[in-house]
């Protein structure tokens, strides 16, 4: 999980670079060090017999319910049953109706589904990959069929150039 | 295995490889390599198409539904590990699993409130911030501190198996022989290594769109597929290294020269950026 963490702390770094070459030199220096104390662990991989599993669990329930925010999809599932009035102003239910984006977050929940499906199943899970790719498909050439431009722009989703 | 893989997905096609491989009676760590070498090729040959200019259709929609995948499979994976311990415990002495649970909830509990220090009043921005960076890390030592009591101890929470040798059985050399696979199964290994360059320029590209929503370069991709090769021989390193201490040294050398060569391929991401902006 740290490595992952420091993954995504590099990659902010260079992101926040913005281009500047002598920051991305800086970077390069960062990522040596995360890499060189990596290796590193390798003196620390006894400690990690005292580290019970619960706590490894704990960390991973944090982790997923920290990667919940933000994600308008999660968030209009549970918004499907709540009051219009209670919604912010430029909420995607006052562009499409309650039954529309309800339609949408539905497609992506059984999308969500399926790409689970093969995910925990080891004979497609080598497949896996490509579904995502699918994704990609169903979104510009499938979806545009049943819902407007406008309607995706509510829902924070414009259709790339 | 979980220490090679940046994520759970990676991990669940590494384990479909592994099946496949299992199935065709072949090796899996030599064919392994060979997906990482025809990935990385096909990474460097996208980065330096600037490929990632594709990225564009994959628009918030996929991006949520990753998202949201990712986020399922983190809740999913404590919440078996976590079942686990009521499945296998004795009916009539539940108190392990409680204990489990108690510690799984009380370090997501105490992960959630340390990293809102930083919103709230207290103290000045610098330590609020040293507490969102060192918290999360002093909760789970702090949690593990406290299974090492005594009372709580005895329960027998299960800690980490720090991983013994399984497979790569003492004596193996330190790289993967992997010039011992058929040539046949060289170019077949091609064809896993198109999805697993997908998985990374997805893994990859998805996430560098959630960091700050703005469609970059796969600068990083060819990096990041070199930086997994190293980290797995770092890994294959680890393994060995478990089993025979004087291996070590050389092991230390291979680290250096991998993590130069990838130093190397993040300076050549640099360049690309400069030309295709």
């Amino acid at each position: 999980m740290n490595h992952v963490r420091a993954l995504t702390s590099q990659k902010f770094d260079e992101e926040t670079g913005e281009m500047v070459i002598d920051k991305v030199c800086e970077t390069r220096t960062t990522g040596f060090a995360i890499h060189a104390m990596l290796a590193a662990t390798i003196y620390l991989l006894p400690l990690l017999t005292c580290l019970p599993i619960p706590v490894v669990s704990g960390v991973f329930l944090y982790l997923g319910r920290k990667l919940m925010t933000g994600n308008t999809f999660l968030k209009r599932i549970v918004d499907s049953c709540s009051e219009v009035g209670r919604l912010p102003q430029e909420h995607p239910i006052n562009v499409l109706g309650r039954r529309k984006m309800n339609v949408f977050t539905t497609i992506q929940v059984f999308s969500l589904a399926g790409l689970w499906a093969f995910k925990q199943n080891s004979a497609t899970s080598i497949f896996f990959p490509a579904v995502i790719g699918l994704l990609m498909v169903l979104r510009t050439w499938v979806l545009p069929r049943f819902f407007s431009e406008e309607e995706f722009i509510a829902l924070g989703d414009p259709t790339p150039q | 295995m979980t220490f090679v893989a940046p994520t759970g997905l990676t991990l669940a096609f590494l384990s479909g490889l592994y099946r496949y491989c299992t199935l065709q009676g072949l090796a899996f760590l030599p064919v392994y390599t060979w997906v990482g070498l025809w990935t990385s090729c096909f990474m460097m040959i996208m980065g330096l198409r600037g490929s990632s200019k594709y990225i564009r259709y994959c628009t918030r929609f996929t991006d949520e539904v990753f998202n949201g995948l990712l986020s399922v499979n983190f809740l999913y994976e404590a919440c078996v590990s976590l079942r686990r311990n009521f499945l296998l415990a004795d009916p009539m002495n539940l108190s392990m699993p409680f204990v489990s649970l108690s510690i799984a909830l009380g370090t997501f509990w105490s992960t959630a409130r340390v990293i809102a220090i930083e919103k709230t009043r207290f103290f000045t921005p610098k330590i609020r911030n040293a507490f969102k960076d060192f918290g999360p890390v002093a909760v789970i030592i702090a949690f593990s501190g406290i299974n090492q009591l005594q009372s709580i101890n005895k329960f027998g929470v299960p800690t980490l198996i720090v991983p013994s040798v399984f497979e790569l059985a003492s004596g193996r050399e330190f790289l993967v022989p992997f010039l011992t696979v058929p040539n046949n199964i060289r170019l077949q290994c091609a064809l896993p290594a198109v999805l697993l360059t997908s998985l990374f320029f997805m893994d990859q590209n998805i996430s560098a769109r959630v960091v700050n929503r703005e469609e970059n370069g796969l600068k990083k991709g060819a990096a990041y597929n070199v930086d997994m090769m190293a980290l797995g021989l770092i890994t294959g390193g680890k393994y060995t290294k478990l089993n025979e201490h004087r291996q070590h040294v050389d092991n230390a050398t291979y680290i250096s020269i991998f993590l130069q060569f990838y130093q190397y391929l993040e300076c050549l991401g640099c360049a690309e950026q400069l030309y295709n902006p």
